[in-house]
């Protein structure tokens, strides 16, 4: 390829990213100004054998098929390759190899490695709008040592086209880099500072934009060396694909009902410039009140459109509240296996079981809140034990776990074993006026309580 | 009055999505940024409506989307005939001078010569797609691509 073809091809590559993106011309939402050309069409537009009728309410036609959430579907979760861990697969030779106008760069920053090393991790984005390979050479780090600059050593196994990848549209390649001193014993000229990352790809010098400061330290009297070089360790590039990008909201009704379907909606946002397929499709976790309700399930990728760029795709969730949920604001957390985008929000339970935190109170007027409980018998007692058991009221006083005043639960916040959740309908004994009392839960486990006393912690709320 | 979508209509969004960055690209090189939007509607709205004849033996659905885009900037371009020149898209402040000066020796280039310069160096398409989008042949791409180089390095020379 001559300089003059070169030329026009760099200035091609950067004219395509001068042109930016596309707004979101295929959401679910489209323009107001397509609805006279859709009307226009309905006059005209063919009407197959099998045709499919939709209203004309205030969206043309061919939004039809997509101007609803994606549908629930109860799919069990299935094997996504983790994208943290899969290597960069082998490079396809026929793609044409990246352009430095093709590539977004960033790093994450000069860190300190073990040995008087340096790591870094430098993230090149393919912006450009067909597939390219990521192949080159990293280099060289501008060094200034009495105005000269200085090239980095970089072995033959480093150089980016040892194991080239493809990046698709919108897809990263993560580099991680391990900078180490390579002093030698040439006459020292004083120390070389490296200040200046830059790669060599085909079609020109692609800088990195924030600056190094790595001090080689070579010329340092204790070294008993000279002058050095900088070498430099590149590992395996990992594919950053755009669907690690993604994010999520949830969309809830402000109450759901004890032992009834919830439905909500998950909206996946895509902040990228380009569109994300789901393949392979995510696995998600939606829970409820924290242990309530756990489950994994797969997005409906089958029913699902490609989440567009800036734009988003709504997927309709369902989720069964227990009948034994506790009334009151609840928290719903949903989140993407793997990828990392997570929301949660709250909607409040109605019809459950009603959350006190002792079934007595002061206020209360009947044994066995109120003194005189006769000691050794048992009182139907149900205790609300949701976020573990930490106090009960009976006998005219407030009782705390003995012996700190610790709650009882499983390290989690949760119940102990064999303890119903989030209300027990156990039994509470008076083993001693003013010292002991007992709880037993219905599958027969029993703790005891000592009379709270001044400096006890306080009972933080429930939720 | 219902509005029908024929089964063969189904899943067109699958099918444009991923052409989308390049159909906006030709429309931004060929229209300019404030017509570019109008031209993109107007030929996702076109292919929509002749979706059903998309023949996938005679083009990709690149090129395919491409034609369309191409078809309506040449409209664009008669409607707006007292402003007929080819629109420069406004380069940045970081591009140098050289850059400038390709664009400005691109931008008065004969349409066709303009437009093969466009698909082959922008939107980066190998001849013979480059060829089905201007609805010629290969070997007439070819020349025409060699007129531009030869128009271009011309203009380079004279402004350096």
């Amino acid at each position: 390829m001559n300089d003059f073809e070169e030329r026009l091809r760099i200035w091609g590559a950067a004219e395509a990213r001068a042109a930016g993106q596309p707004p979101s011309l295929l959401s679910r939402t489209p323009p107001r100004r397509w609805l006279p050309l859709a009307a226009a069409a309905a006059a005209v537009v063919l009407v197959g054998g099998a045709a499919l009728a939709v209203s004309q309410q205030d969206e043309p036609a061919r939004v039809a098929t997509t101007n609803s959430d994606v549908p629930w579907a109860d799919l069990p979760p299935g094997t996504v390759p983790d994208p943290a861990t899969s290597s960069a697969p082998a490079a396809d030779p026929s793609v044409r190899a990246c352009r430095s106008t093709d590539l977004g760069v960033s790093h994450q920053g000069q860190g300190e490695g073990a040995g008087g090393s340096w790591v870094d991790s430098l993230t090149l984005t393919n912006t450009a709008v067909t597939p390219c390979r990521l192949t080159g050479r990293l280099e060289g780090i501008s060094g200034v040592n009495a105005g000269a600059r200085r090239a980095v050593t970089v072995g033959p196994a480093d150089s980016l086209d040892q194991a080239p990848v493809v990046l698709k549209p919108g897809e990263a390649g993560q580099l991680p880099l391990l900078w180490y001193p390579r002093c030698d014993t040439t006459p020292a000229v004083g120390d070389t500072t490296y200040t200046h990352l830059r790669i060599r790809l085909l079609g020109g010098e692609l800088p990195v934009p924030a600056p190094y400061s790595i001090d080689l330290g070579c010329a340092a009297p204790q070294q008993g060396m000279g002058s050095g070089t900088l070498g430099l360790n590149l590992e395996p590039t990992t594919i950053v694909r755009p669907v690690d990008s993604l994010t999520v909201t949830l969309v809830l009704p402000a109450t759901a009902r004890a032992g009834a379907v919830l439905r909500y909606v998950v909206e996946v946002h895509n902040p990228g410039s380009v569109g994300v397929a789901l393949d392979p499709c995510p696995n998600f976790l939606q829970a409820l009140g924290g242990n309530l309700v756990k489950e994994p399930h797969a997005l409906n990728c089958p029913a699902a459109h490609p989440v567009p760029a800036f734009g988003s795709e709504r997927f309709a969730m369902e989720l069964v509240v227990p009948a034994s949920a506790p009334s009151g604001a609840t928290a719903l957390s949903w989140q993407f296996v793997g990828l990392g985008a997570t929301a949660t929000g709250v909607v409040t339970v109605e019809g459950g079981t009603v959350a006190t935190a002792t079934p007595c109170t002061p206020e209360s007027t009947q044994a066995p809140c109120t003194p005189g409980m006769e000691v050794g018998r048992p009182y139907p007692y149900p205790l609300y034990t949701h976020c573990g058991i930490r106090e009960l009221y009976a006998d005219g006083r407030s009782w705390v776990p003995r012996p700190g005043a610790q709650p009882l639960d499983d390290g989690s916040g949760n119940p102990p074993a064999e303890v119903d959740n989030p209300v027990d309908p156990g039994t509470v004994v008076l083993l001693k006026p003013g010292v002991t009392v007992e709880w037993r839960s219905r599958q027969g486990v029993r703790f005891t309580f000592r009379p709270r006393v001044p400096g006890d912690p306080a009972v933080q709320p429930c939720d | 009055v219902g509005v029908i979508v024929t089964e063969s209509q189904v899943g067109f969004d699958d099918f444009v999505a991923p052409h989308l960055p390049a159909m906006w690209v030709l429309a931004t090189r060929l229209v300019g940024p404030d017509a570019r939007e109008d031209v993109v509607q107007e030929a996702l709205f076109t292919a929509w409506r002749r979706f059903s004849t998309y023949d996938r033996n005679r083009g990709t659905p690149r090129t395919w989307l491409l034609v369309v885009v191409a078809d309506k900037c040449r409209k664009h371009w008669r409607a707006a005939r007292s402003t007929a020149q080819l629109v420069d898209v406004p380069a940045t402040a970081t591009d140098l001078e050289a850059h400038l000066d390709v664009s400005r020796a691109v931008g008065r280039l004969p349409r066709r010569q303009r437009l093969a310069v466009e698909l082959f160096y922008v939107l980066d398409l190998p001849v013979a797609e480059c060829a089905l989008v201007m609805e010629c042949a290969v070997g007439t791409v070819s020349s025409t691509l060699s007129d531009a180089r030869k128009a271009l390095r011309t203009q380079l020379e004279v402004s350096s």
